[in-house]
């Protein structure tokens, strides 16, 4: 069983008196349980798009979602935001930790909205969970008052402590060094292992994607599986080889099919998209993202 | 359980926003706890501002229900006073009516050591005080054994009293009621008139500015008859026990509830003991009678100030929540990324605002209270007049919360709809 499966999905916006404008164009994902994946992509290439269909905060214009293999759109506005507390963890590039709480207090908000037995214990929850991530002594401290990677580190605690099945890193190291950013994806990736959870790592940067098992490019809205980041688009035998071994083949050829039907037909078309200079249409697709 | 958690959150959460931001919030507040402090304290001071009216009246007209009857000849015959005085009390008697009084208003002759003045007088029965509420500031009213002194008994006004130098009560000091000297060096007693005895001093409002006194009607009668004597007159006519045209009125205090069926017995009785060819008339003369609420008025007057001063409050507050919610797009964008609901993100909102008024409104309340209370202010709403000064009005209070509470409902709305049309990813990524 798949934990978020991506079907065909496309997102159209239609711009105040312009022509519709496709951001996510035919995209198949399946991202099992512990799974590890990366998607690389530049700046207006459809990212926060498809960030929010995965954090299951926006629904596609055509296509399926399907979480644990139950499609997205049959839950309610709010059974889709219990279910992304219960089930999602995010971590994002500027952190986001809310100013003017502690450490604790930070960790502590997701449990807010979780129920029962974890909402009593969230303060001991948070305290184990902050430990876990080596700031047991910085408990009480302001976001202000922690390094980049301490603060960090405290966004990785709070998008861990509802013990998430998929971990969704929008950019995780972009605003630490090198040895921090480091640092801090090998704490992702171990805790990560250590619970089972599913992470996906959106960024732009070639050396982070490469730590994942799986790799995908996002480029004008098109999600293309490559063998490397840094290199381009994989050939549909080696997406074929790629796979997961629970997923089946029919994914990538659903995917090929996919692209096939919007006449892009795969490395060639995005290699020949890539070469193109941004026009209007470009520029306005980045001002959605 | 789960509704539990959920209402237990979304008030850690709004009371975390409170804490946080609290210098934004106290600034914020500071409109919500002047207008809900003035509110109160315009509701509170309403309130008193009724009971000192209410008191006011009760002094001039009594407590409801006071029937003020008089009796007069149909048949242009002479009616006397003893006729009525004898038919009063026997219905006074028969129906055991407690407060029940005679009132005549009339002049006193008194010398002041600046010079003899015609003080104002009102002679009535010992229950008049009682019946018309007669604050005291020095002394007792009149007992009953008052009646049997044969120096009068008299109760007299500040100023009365600061005309004859504050003299201590305990002293006994005495005026020569229509003496014409001034009081003799040696005795300190003025000479000529009779002497009456001071046993009590009434407030005075601010607008006073002429002696009053107050004296026992059976004492009046006993000493008109006296003064008569000295003068070598004859004894005041037996129809003129006062000592001149007036009649006194008629007053009785009774239970509201039968005041109408007692009018009626009353006219009844009298018009039977006084005979033939007497009308007499009993007529309720208080406050209650003046029309279904006669402070509506000024309950209308009060609610309207309170209600624009709290507009005012509101608007401000509005204006705030608004221009803050827009800074805080990241912060709900983080929480829904969370598993905030746009309910529960609404509803924190809409908390926080209602938290932090409902503080706002009971800091208000608190400042209201010791407003209200301070004996300056009490003495300004009350110009010494009001006997029994209300406590705090607990309904001010609740209406000083509770417009709190739907101010900060109302101010939150806005901009609890604002957060709720925030776009998630678009808030945390820029």
């Amino acid at each position: 069983m798949s934990l978020l499966s991506l079907r065909e999905v496309t997102r159209t916006v239609i711009p105040q008196d312009q022509p519709a404008l496709t951001i996510l164009n035919g995209i198949d994902l399946q991202i099992e349980p512990g799974d590890h994946v990366s998607i690389v992509g530049r700046s207006g290439s459809g990212k926060s798009t498809l960030l929010n269909m995965l954090g299951l905060l926006d629904l596609p214009t055509s296509g399926e979602i399907l979480f644990d293999d139950r499609p997205v759109r049959s839950y309610s506005a709010a059974q889709r935001d219990r279910l992304r507390g219960a089930a999602i963890g995010f971590v994002f590039q500027q952190f986001n930790l809310l100013p003017g709480r502690t450490a604790l207090e930070n960790v502590t908000m997701p449990l807010l909205y979780a129920s029962g037995r974890t909402f009593w214990r969230r303060t001991k929850i948070a305290t184990e969970m902050l430990a876990l991530v080596g700031l047991e002594h910085r408990l009480h401290s302001m976001p202000d008052r922690l390094s980049g990677g301490e603060q960090q580190r405290v966004a990785i605690a709070r998008s861990l402590v509802r013990g998430p099945r998929l971990i969704l890193a929008d950019e995780p190291t972009g605003a630490l060094d090198l040895d921090t950013g480091q640092s801090v994806m090998e704490l992702i990736d171990e805790v990560a292992e250590r619970t089972g959870a599913a992470h996906v790592i959106i960024t732009h940067d070639p050396t982070i994607a490469r730590r994942a098992r799986r790799h995908f490019r996002l480029d004008r809205g098109v999600l293309t599986p490559v063998d490397d980041p840094s290199l381009e688009p994989l050939t549909r035998r080696d997406r074929r080889e790629m796979a997961p071994a629970s997923a089946s083949a029919d994914a990538a050829t659903a995917a090929d099919d996919g692209l096939a039907l919007l006449g892009l037909g795969g490395a060639t078309a995005t290699l020949e998209d890539e070469d193109r200079p941004a026009g209007p249409a470009d520029r306005e697709r980045e001002g959605q993202d | 359980m789960g509704a539990v958690t959920s209402m237990v959150g979304a008030l850690l959460e709004a009371w975390q926003e409170v804490r946080v931001h609290r210098t934004r919030v106290l600034l914020s507040l500071v409109g919500v706890a002047v207008a809900v402090c003035s509110l109160t304290t315009v509701v509170a001071l309403g309130a008193i501002v009724q009971q000192a009216t209410q008191e006011l009246s009760e002094r001039q007209s009594g407590r409801p229900a006071s029937l003020s009857v008089s009796a007069y000849r149909t048949d242009g015959g002479e009616l006397t006073a003893p006729q009525i005085d004898a038919a009063w009390n026997e219905v006074v008697e028969r129906y055991g009516i407690t407060y029940a009084s005679r009132a005549l208003p009339l002049q006193q002759a008194v010398p002041f050591p600046d010079g003899i003045v015609q003080v104002a007088t009102q002679a009535v029965d010992q229950p008049y005080g009682e019946m018309h509420r007669v604050q005291m500031s020095e002394g007792e009213w009149f007992t009953d054994l008052d009646a049997q002194q044969l120096a009068p008994r008299i109760i007299v006004s500040e100023i009365f009293w600061d005309r004859m130098g504050r003299p201590p009560l305990e002293t006994h000091p005495v005026v020569a009621l229509g003496g014409q000297g001034v009081p003799n060096a040696a005795s300190g007693i003025p000479s000529g008139g009779v002497r009456a005895v001071v046993v009590g001093v009434t407030p005075v409002a601010s607008w006073e500015t002429e002696p009053t006194m107050f004296m026992l009607n059976d004492q009046l009668q006993a000493m008109q008859k006296a003064t008569a004597g000295e003068r070598g007159e004859a004894a005041a006519s037996p129809n003129d026990p006062y000592g001149g045209p007036s009649m006194p009125q008629y007053e009785m205090w009774v239970p509201p509830e039968i005041a109408d069926q007692l009018t009626d017995v009353v006219k009844r009785d009298l018009r039977a003991a006084l005979g033939t060819g007497v009308e007499v008339t009993a007529d309720r003369r208080d406050w209650a009678t003046y029309g279904d609420d006669p402070f509506l008025v000024t309950k209308m007057v009060v609610i309207g100030i309170a209600v624009l001063v709290l507009l005012l409050g509101a608007l401000g507050l509005v204006n705030i929540a608004l221009v803050t919610v827009k800074q805080r797009v990241r912060e709900i964008g983080i929480r829904r990324s969370f598993g905030a609901t746009a309910s529960r993100v609404f509803f924190a909102v809409m908390l926080e605002s209602v938290v932090a008024t409902v503080v706002a409104g009971a800091a208000g309340v608190i400042v209201s209270i010791l407003v209200v209370q301070s004996p300056l202010v009490r003495e300004v709403i009350g110009q010494g007049m009001v006997t029994d000064f209300p406590p705090f009005p607990v309904d001010a209070a609740i209406t000083g919360l509770v417009a709190a509470t739907v101010v900060g409902a109302i101010a939150g709305l806005l901009p609890a709809l604002v957060a709720v049309r925030v776009k998630v990813i678009d808030a945390i990524r820029y």
